[in-house]
């Protein structure tokens, strides 16, 4: 194998890593803050303490994530898996 | 033993219905907390949604993979079919606990245990189709 054909075989994987890191990334980062609220409601699930204030914010983070989970899909084609 | 069931119940008796009203809360109460599913089990049974619907939202927001373009490291992708499925899990487990919720916040207590269960019951269907799919919380 030539050495450039090494440099851009380099140059390509990086790519994709670089892409599925930043991919992740977007993901961790919308998902903070509803993780939060999760792991706070599974803490009070263990030891108790629920607040009005921990239950409202759980009932928030159920809502919003209902509804992204219910977004309509694009057209069925044949294509689809 | 029969004289001391009797100044008992003469005690009872002659507490009035102040007394009365709260010996029925403190019954109640008792009962309320033999019960084996209680309220909490009900926020229970939200928290588990919550951390399920979590990576189900992520999951569903992927790009749609296609038999001309499939699943791999570089293309992350979710099946249609897969979707669909759990998005009719997802809306029978958020109307369980809607039901349940709508049912405590009535105060009601009757049926409190069947209404509660059937939204643990629903969640965990939920999770069981999530997890065969590689989708966990």
């Amino acid at each position: 194998m030539k050495a450039e054909d090494v440099v851009s075989a380099i140059e390509n994987i990086t790519e994709v890593i670089y892409d599925v890191a930043t991919k992740l990334n977007n993901v961790i980062s919308k998902n903070k803050d509803d993780a939060e609220v999760i792991a706070a409601s599974i803490v009070h699930s263990i030891i108790g303490g629920w607040t009005e204030e921990n239950k409202a914010s759980l009932d928030a983070v159920v809502k919003s994530l209902h509804a992204r989970i219910q977004a309509p899909l694009p057209e069925a084609t044949d294509d689809d898996v | 033993m029969k004289k001391q069931l009797a100044v008992l119940l003469v005690a009872f008796s002659l507490a009035g219905c102040a007394e009365g009203n709260r010996f029925t809360s403190f019954i109640s109460n008792a009962a309320s907390i033999q019960n084996p599913v209680s309220i909490d089990d009900f926020q229970k049974a939200k928290t588990a949604y919550a951390a399920l619907a979590l990576p189900v939202a992520n999951y569903r927001e992927l790009p749609l993979c296609k038999k001309s373009k499939p699943f791999s490291i570089s293309n992350f992708c979710a099946k249609r079919s897969v979707i669909v499925k759990l998005q009719e899990y997802d809306a029978y487990a958020y109307d369980t606990l809607e039901k349940a919720e709508n049912y405590i916040a009535s105060n009601q207590t009757l049926n409190l245990a069947s209404v509660i269960s059937a939204a643990k019951l629903a969640v965990q269907t939920y999770q069981d189709y999530a997890a065969k799919n590689g989708i966990k919380s």
